[in-house]
């Protein structure tokens, strides 16, 4: 068996394609527990706030813990398959907090309607950046993530809440069936 | 120059083994991502991976997930040796 340099470049480049669709479709597999974890989290805590009306601190506070939980449970569960640890999970956590709690300090909001908007614009903005690197979808998502959420900061003020509850949260969910489905 | 391994160099086998070299160790595939990625019919798939199985570069493992038959592919630390010495090959060509 022979082959021309051109045979075997072009065998190169199907190997890089095959493993480039091959790892983007770990990656959204992987990635898809975390959206169902969090859309349900989103749906919780902005439904929370948008119909008990009182309490968002606690609300979200709680709602956060339990996403935390969640989600590093699944990090480990998956980590454990590949003899691994799930630490860099919580580290995200940690720096996704730090960065907040700095930035707040520095900028400080002027409603709750503020900090509700600026999760999910971090959050698209995250997916956006990871999309560059990891597959089209997560740029996909950061988009519409944070078209929805201006669109309900400027135009839909007063329903805000329940807005980011049902499309935002939903959203979420909805993107962990089809990064599933990748 | 090496002969290159006959069975890797099949494109749709190539495409089969670049697509498991890349995930981490251990991780299987589910067939139907599999078709998607290498762009196979099911048929020409499964015969494929029927012949890499044989020649102990692959485990294909069927189970069920929830009450559904699942078929899950993964590679051999003898596959993963042979996909590495044939894409030294391919760039020992070009090289040259």
């Amino acid at each position: 068996m022979s082959l021309s340099p051109t045979e075997a470049a072009q065998s190169l480049r199907d190997v890089a394609d095959a493993q480039k669709r091959s790892a983007e479709a770990y990656s959204y597999s992987q990635s898809a527990p975390y959206f169902f974890i969090w859309g349900l989290a989103w749906a919780a805590g902005y439904g929370g706030e948008a119909f008990l009306l009182r309490y968002p601190g606690w609300i979200w506070a709680s709602v956060v813990l339990a996403g935390m939980a969640a989600s590093l449970l699944t990090a480990m569960v998956q980590n454990r398959r590949r003899g691994r640890s799930g630490w860099r999970m919580g580290v995200l956590f940690f720096v996704i907090y730090a960065f907040t709690a700095a930035l707040f300090a520095v900028m400080r909001p002027v409603n709750g309607i503020q900090v509700g908007a600026y999760f999910p614009l971090l959050f698209a903005a995250l997916y956006v950046g990871v999309g560059l690197w990891l597959g089209l979808r997560y740029i996909i998502v950061g988009v519409v993530l944070a078209a929805a959420t201006m669109c309900a900061y400027f135009f839909l003020h007063d329903y805000f809440f329940p807005w980011m509850a049902i499309v935002g949260g939903g959203f979420l969910i909805l993107t962990g069936f089809w990064l599933r489905q990748a | 120059m090496e002969q290159p391994d006959s069975l890797i160099h099949q494109p749709v086998r190539l495409k089969i083994m670049a697509a498991l070299k890349v995930l981490p160790p251990g991780e299987k595939i589910e067939f139907m991502r599999l078709r998607a990625v290498v762009n196979a019919t099911e048929g020409n798939l499964g015969a494929h991976l029927n012949t890499l199985e044989e020649a102990g570069y692959i485990v294909v493992e069927k189970d069920f997930d929830n009450k559904k038959p699942r078929t899950r592919v993964k590679l051999t630390k003898d596959g993963r040796r042979a996909f590495e010495a044939y894409v030294a090959f391919l760039r020992d060509i070009i090289d040259q």
